[in-house]
């Protein structure tokens, strides 16, 4: 029996290693001495800059459109929960490359709603708004989810006292909710903001991968490594450190919302 | 108290909101009603682009192996079927998902079980980080590290293996292969497996195991009779949950995975390719036509992913109204 | 100048007709068994739940009334609340809980802290201030609970349980704040209790439900 437990010990370290390996293999690979060509680089200059741009304002809008749908779906009658809850499910299950070919027949120019924007000379497909649309329709679900658990599992009781003691639906949700709240939102937007980052089969499709226009990092790293793989290396590291950010950011912001 | 013998329903409540709760109320319905009109339209626009392709190709655009365009200026020359790719799917997927499992079901008993307080800490972080990193990230990974590991074992497999067909290749040329594919897939599910198999064995009765515990049993004893046999369906609603992302992985299995339109269930060879990753490839000089099928293709992934998580959900559900 | 119920009280299986003016000074126990209704006449009175069936008015403005289809919602009305599971604000510090009840009726923050310090005070846990509310003890929460629920001098103060759920030796010094504070308001009190004692100590009179 003691031999049992110590081989599961052993299998759930080599498990660690397994998922911990690749990240090391990227840094022992890095062509260190190369990685100040990186800041000299247009291609991995610019697709910083729109990474940052795009997803920024993709993090802002989900957080802006998220949490009031968190909030009308925790107080939501259950039949319509659920409902919405399985439709807010669909881009997390639905492949990102597939949902980058739905916007692009909805929204492109041979799209139901195409036909309709270019009329009034909007085309979206190839521009930076198609990636942030992509970024949002992939990143949104997850701030959602996480807030709208939280709306539900916070003491929904304090509503009723915030009500009694004369704040309104609205102030309510200001000067009480939010507040009690507000770890979980954090939470969910830096969650959100990693995924926007990441994202890459929504935008290939949707917004493409011109450079300086709407290449962001992931799909700078996925050009590079056919001309130049030692830089896409080093593009992987930053975006790896930035992860790894994310993370430790998420952590002390669980940690300070006594979530944790 | 008076008990009253024909209790009169709730009376219709008229809420008069001051002018700023009216705007909000507002805001928040239009919010939500918003994102779910967009979600419901897209669903309904794959639906309806794709449904063309399936006028003019029937079953045989899932069932043939071809990708032919024909002549660009007429359609009806063109012969069009994902079958290879879908079969490429599941292979990766299933290799992903056998490989996956049983790491993530040690990971998550030692997590939830045995790893001290510090530990836990540092593990669940690695594997949230695996979780945030792009997968772009491990394709490079898979394509500049694991494939020459993979490319060594492959050789190993064939020189010993290959009277078994899965292990049999035409040629020995090992590559981008579903192997290779597969096993990178199975890192990047890890962490949603275990975090599922985690919160299933989380809710198995702690007093039974420590009952079992106090009748002098070891820890083991107690996981093996009480957690392992609570936490079976959770844990495979849990794979099916992986199995799904690896089904819809796009760019990690274009690096790793060659392109070619043929059914390959050998899993060393260098030829495969998923859904996906067609849509990636193929997108890019996409004539009108052939972006039809690609949305036929991605409708067709969507029915399967959105299948394999429902069944998913409803078993992970199942097993955690039981607690 | 009082608060005046004449109707029908419902909720789930529990009916009840109810015909009561409360004057202001009057510390009314609400007395009766569990489930005879005693917390949903509360929150009829605060706004929470309408009556099925009747009037009710405060200071002779209509707060609620099923024939003139009239609901004034909680927020207009004037009445302060101690629930017996007490919603404090776990993330928010004491006194920020207690400014709170000031800042919805329109304090400025800096009044709202400096009013909401001196109900501290008088409930004794100033000490308390600028902890979390989720680091109190019972008995320390239930005196910021009270703090928060009469702080901006309601009309009506509601008092749900509002020395359940402590020890015996914690119930003696909060019954006396309890005491106190009541001595000191002006307006109408409704006292729900289980404890014949905290009814004899505390209130001027009692209504029995259930009975």
């Amino acid at each position: 029996m003691r031999r049992t437990a110590k081989s599961l010990i052993a299998i759930a370290v080599l498990a660690v290693a397994v998922v911990a390996v690749p990240i090391i293999g990227l840094f022992v690979r890095v062509p260190w001495t190369r990685m100040s060509e990186l800041w000299s680089n247009d291609t991995a200059l610019s697709a910083l800059r729109i990474t940052l741009q795009t997803s920024l304002i993709a993090t802002a809008l989900c957080v802006l459109l998220g949490v009031p749908l968190a909030w009308a779906m925790s107080n939501a009658s259950d039949k319509v929960r659920t409902l919405a809850r399985a439709l807010v499910t669909v881009p997390v299950v639905l492949p990102p490359v597939v949902g980058g070919i739905a916007l692009l027949s909805a929204l492109g120019r041979k799209g139901v709603f195409g036909g309709f924007l270019s009329s009034l000379g909007i085309s979206l497909p190839f521009t930076q708004t198609a990636v942030v649309l992509s970024q949002l329709f992939v990143a949104m679900p997850f701030l959602v989810l996480a807030v709208e658990s939280q709306f539900r599992t916070m003491d929904r009781g304090v509503i009723d006292a915030a009500r009694v003691m004369g704040f309104g639906p609205f102030r309510t949700f200001t000067h009480v909710v939010l507040p009690m709240t507000k770890g979980s939102v954090i939470a969910g937007a830096i969650l959100a903001w990693a995924r926007a980052v990441g994202e890459f089969g929504a935008s290939i499709t949707f917004a493409g991968s011109l450079k300086a226009k709407t290449q962001t990092l992931p799909m700078a790293v996925y050009e590079l490594l056919e001309r130049d793989w030692e830089l896409a290396m080093g593009l992987s590291v930053v975006m790896v450190l930035f992860a790894i950010a994310v993370i430790f950011g998420l952590r002390s912001q669980l940690l300070n919302s006594g979530n944790a | 108290m008076q008990t009253l013998d024909t209790p009169t329903e709730p009376r219709e409540i008229e809420t008069h909101y001051t002018r700023v709760d009216r705007v909000f109320r507002g805001f928040v319905t239009s919010c939500a009603l918003f994102s779910l009109v967009v979600l419901i339209l897209i669903a309904a626009f794959l639906l309806y682009r794709g449904f063309e392709i399936f006028a003019d190709f029937g079953l045989s655009f899932i069932t043939t192996s071809k990708w032919d365009i024909g002549n660009p200026e007429d359609t009806s020359t063109a012969v069009l079927g994902i079958g290879a790719m879908l079969v490429g799917s599941v292979v990766t997927a299933v290799i992903a998902i056998l490989v996956a499992v049983p790491f993530a079901i040690a990971s998550a008993l030692f997590i939830e079980f045995y790893a001290p307080r510090l530990l836990r800490t540092i593990l669940t972080s690695v594997l949230d980080l695996v979780a945030a990193i792009p997968s772009v990230i491990f394709g490079i990974w898979g394509y500049v590290v694991l494939l020459p590991l993979v490319e060594d074992w492959s050789g190993t497999l064939y020189k010993y293996l290959s009277w078994f067909p899965l292990f049999d290749v035409q040629t020995p040329i090992f590559g981008r292969s579903p192997l290779l594919a597969g096993l990178l897939l199975s890192i990047m599910i890890l962490p949603i497996v275990t975090s599922v198999a985690r919160e299933v064995y989380g809710q198995a009765p702690r007093d039974l195991i420590d009952a079992s515990y106090a009748l002098g049993g070891t820890k083991w004893a107690g996981i093996r009779t009480v957690v392992l046999p609570f936490g079976k369906s959770g844990l495979v609603g849990g794979a099916m949950l992986g199995l799904g992302r690896a089904m819809g992985e796009t760019v990690a299995v274009y690096l790793t995975l060659n392109l070619v339109f043929k059914t390959n269930f050998q899993i060393l060879a260098s030829a495969g390719g998923n859904v996906a990753s067609l849509i990636a490839n193929k997108f890019g000089e996409a004539t009108d036509y052939e972006l039809k099928a690609l949305m036929a293709a991605g409708l067709v992934l969507f029915l399967v992913t959105l299948l394999v998580n429902f069944f998913a959900t409803v078993i992970v559900n199942r097993s955690r109204k039981i607690v | 100048m009082s608060l005046i119920i004449q109707g029908q009280i419902q909720r789930g299986e529990c009916a009840f007709d109810l015909q009561e003016e409360f004057s202001p000074g009057e510390v009314v126990a609400v007395v009766g068994p569990n489930g005879s209704g005693k917390s949903t006449l509360l929150s009829v009175v605060a706004g929470l739940l309408g009556l099925a069936e009747g009037s009710m008015s405060l200071n002779g403005r209509c707060l609620d009334s099923s024939k003139d289809n009239v609901y004034v919602e909680p927020e207009q009305r004037d009445i302060g609340m101690m629930f017996q599971s007490l919603h404090l604000v776990g993330q928010m510090t004491v006194v920020d809980n207690v400014a709170l009840a000031l800042r919805a009726r329109g304090a400025s923050r800096s009044d709202a802290h400096t009013t909401a310090r001196e109900q501290l005070v008088a409930v004794g846990a100033s000490h308390l201030a600028e902890r979390k509310a989720s680091a109190l003890s019972g008995g320390e929460a239930q005196r910021v609970a009270l703090a928060r629920a009469i702080a901006a001098r309601p009309a009506v103060l509601l008092l749900d349980e509002p020395l359940s759920a402590i020890d015996a030796a914690s119930k003696e010094p909060l019954r006396a704040v309890l005491a106190a504070v009541l001595q000191e308001f002006k307006g109408i009190t409704l006292l729900v209790s289980h404890d014949s004692a905290d009814v004899s100590t505390l209130a001027s009179r009692s209504i029995s439900l259930g009975g």
